[in-house]
């Protein structure tokens, strides 16, 4: 099979607040955008199918697998990674995610935090059950869920 | 886990996607990309190597959702999941557009989309595109069906529509032609009196092993739609008289569950799952509930 030569294309995003622009190839996701171009490790590469959620990012505000969306898609939108994430209730689910133990290794917990935030400014007064099902689709491998789901619920009105 | 090169283009209009799908050279495996949430897994893992991609995602027309003349509703291919599981509730179009919906299809939209994989998974992946895709186990496919949707389909010949019943053909096979672009969904414009679902997933999320749609508009008979058959959807059509008889009944609730399943397992086509005794009632089971939760809605 005759592999087509690299089809490299310039783009320009916002990612956390700053304007960049890179070159990249057409086929470069999102995540190896940031993490190999813009030496933004935060987002982490877990299963790279969108299963496990630890590349979770946000995309003009909303969340996205940063691992099944191609860089060249997001031209000219604005990303937020687990580093730009900031705000009074950032703080407070940090603190929480420190004072329930809701990390061990820590792999999972950049998409964790993502989803939480998303999760929390969408549904302010969640329950637990609300919160285990709106975060099924962030996988943690050895912490458990029982102090990631406290420190979410400990940052709800409810 | 990268995927294999290809070239990039990012469709201007449905036009230009139409156009650059025709100009594609003898060797080329062209492909159209939405949301590319079911493709792009695909692409990470090398089980396709297109060497073009067609992006649509960013075609504004194909993002709307619009009311038709006939009082019916028009999706753009490219509208999110989540953008329906996010309608306002009573019915209305958005808060600029306050024409509502037919009645209860604002509701099944909101209840199929709000279902499907993970809130990630939705802001980016479309309705277009997941039907397109036809992965047997997916929402829509069933869920359209069941709605009586019509499909709209544009090509260098123009544009065509197929219902929804006929359009899935198989496993990731469907009624478009090479060069042809899903630019829509068209929802008929009848209320609907009562509708239910059924799904089973083992995680919250994942594909479902089983999938039902139950709609009812008045009429004789009540049909239920079966997905993740492995195959295209399935229509099972119960008398309305066996339908009234087992919802008003004064049995228990798991009773009437079983008599329900036990009637639509002897209509069950042999061509699902054949041998697998606990796929096939997994498949009544939700076919069930899903008639017993229409029946149960007000």
């Amino acid at each position: 099979m005759n592999a087509p030569a690299p089809d490299l294309i310039d783009l320009e995003l916002t990612v956390n607040g700053t304007a960049r622009q890179v070159r990249a190839e057409a086929r470069t996701s999102l995540c190896d955008l940031l993490r190999d171009a813009l030496h933004l490790t935060g987002t982490h590469a877990g299963c790279e199918h969108g299963v496990c959620g630890a590349c979770t990012v946000l995309l003009d505000g909303q969340p996205v697998r940063a691992c099944i969306t191609l860089a060249a898609a997001c031209e000219g939108r604005a990303v937020t990674t687990v580093e730009g994430l900031s705000g009074p209730l950032v703080d407070r689910l940090r603190a929480a995610f420190h004072a329930e133990h809701a990390l061990q290794c820590g792999y999972c917990t950049p998409g964790m935090l993502v989803s939480a935030v998303d999760l929390l400014e969408r549904k302010p007064e969640a329950g637990e059950d609300e919160i285990r099902r709106d975060m099924s689709g962030n996988l943690c491998r050895c912490t458990g869920y029982v102090g990631i789901v406290r420190a979410i619920r400990s940052c709800t009105r409810g | 886990m990268k995927p294999a090169p290809f070239r990039y283009h990012r469709a201007a209009s449905l036009e230009d996607a139409i156009a650059t799908l025709a100009s594609a050279g003898p060797d080329d495996d062209v492909r159209v990309i939405a949301g590319g949430q079911s493709l792009g897994p695909m692409l990470n893992l090398r089980l396709v190597r297109p060497t073009v991609l067609v992006d649509i995602h960013r075609i504004e027309a194909l993002r709307a959702i619009e009311p038709l003349p006939d009082g019916g509703v028009r999706i753009g291919a490219c509208v999110t999941h989540a953008q329906l599981e996010d309608l306002p509730p009573g019915g209305a179009f958005s808060a600029a557009n306050p024409a509502v919906f037919p009645a209860g299809l604002a509701d099944v939209l909101r209840h199929v989309a709000g279902g499907i994989a993970y809130r990630a998974i939705r802001c980016r992946g479309t309705i277009g595109g997941s039907l397109a895709h036809a992965d047997p186990a997916a929402d829509w496919p069933s869920a359209l069906a069941a709605l009586g949707a019509t499909i709209e389909l544009t090509g260098p010949a123009g544009r065509r529509n197929v219902a929804a019943r006929d359009f899935c053909h198989g496993l990731f096979e469907t009624a478009i032609e090479p060069g042809e672009v899903l630019a829509a969904i068209l929802l008929p414009g009848s209320g609907i009196r009562r509708w239910g679902r059924g799904k089973h997933c083992r995680k919250a999320g994942e594909f479902a092993h089983a999938l039902a749609v139950c709609i009812d508009r008045g009429g004789d008979g009540v049909e239920v739609w079966l997905g993740a058959t492995g195959a295209a959807p399935v229509a099972i059509a119960l008398d309305r008289a066996f339908v009234d008889g087992v919802a008003g009944s004064r049995a228990s609730a798991a009773l009437r569950r079983t008599r329900m399943r036990e009637r639509i397992a002897a209509s069950l086509p042999a061509a699902i799952a054949p041998g697998d005794a606990y796929a096939r009632h997994l498949h009544a089971q939700v076919a069930a509930e899903a008639v017993i939760d229409a029946m149960a809605n007000p």
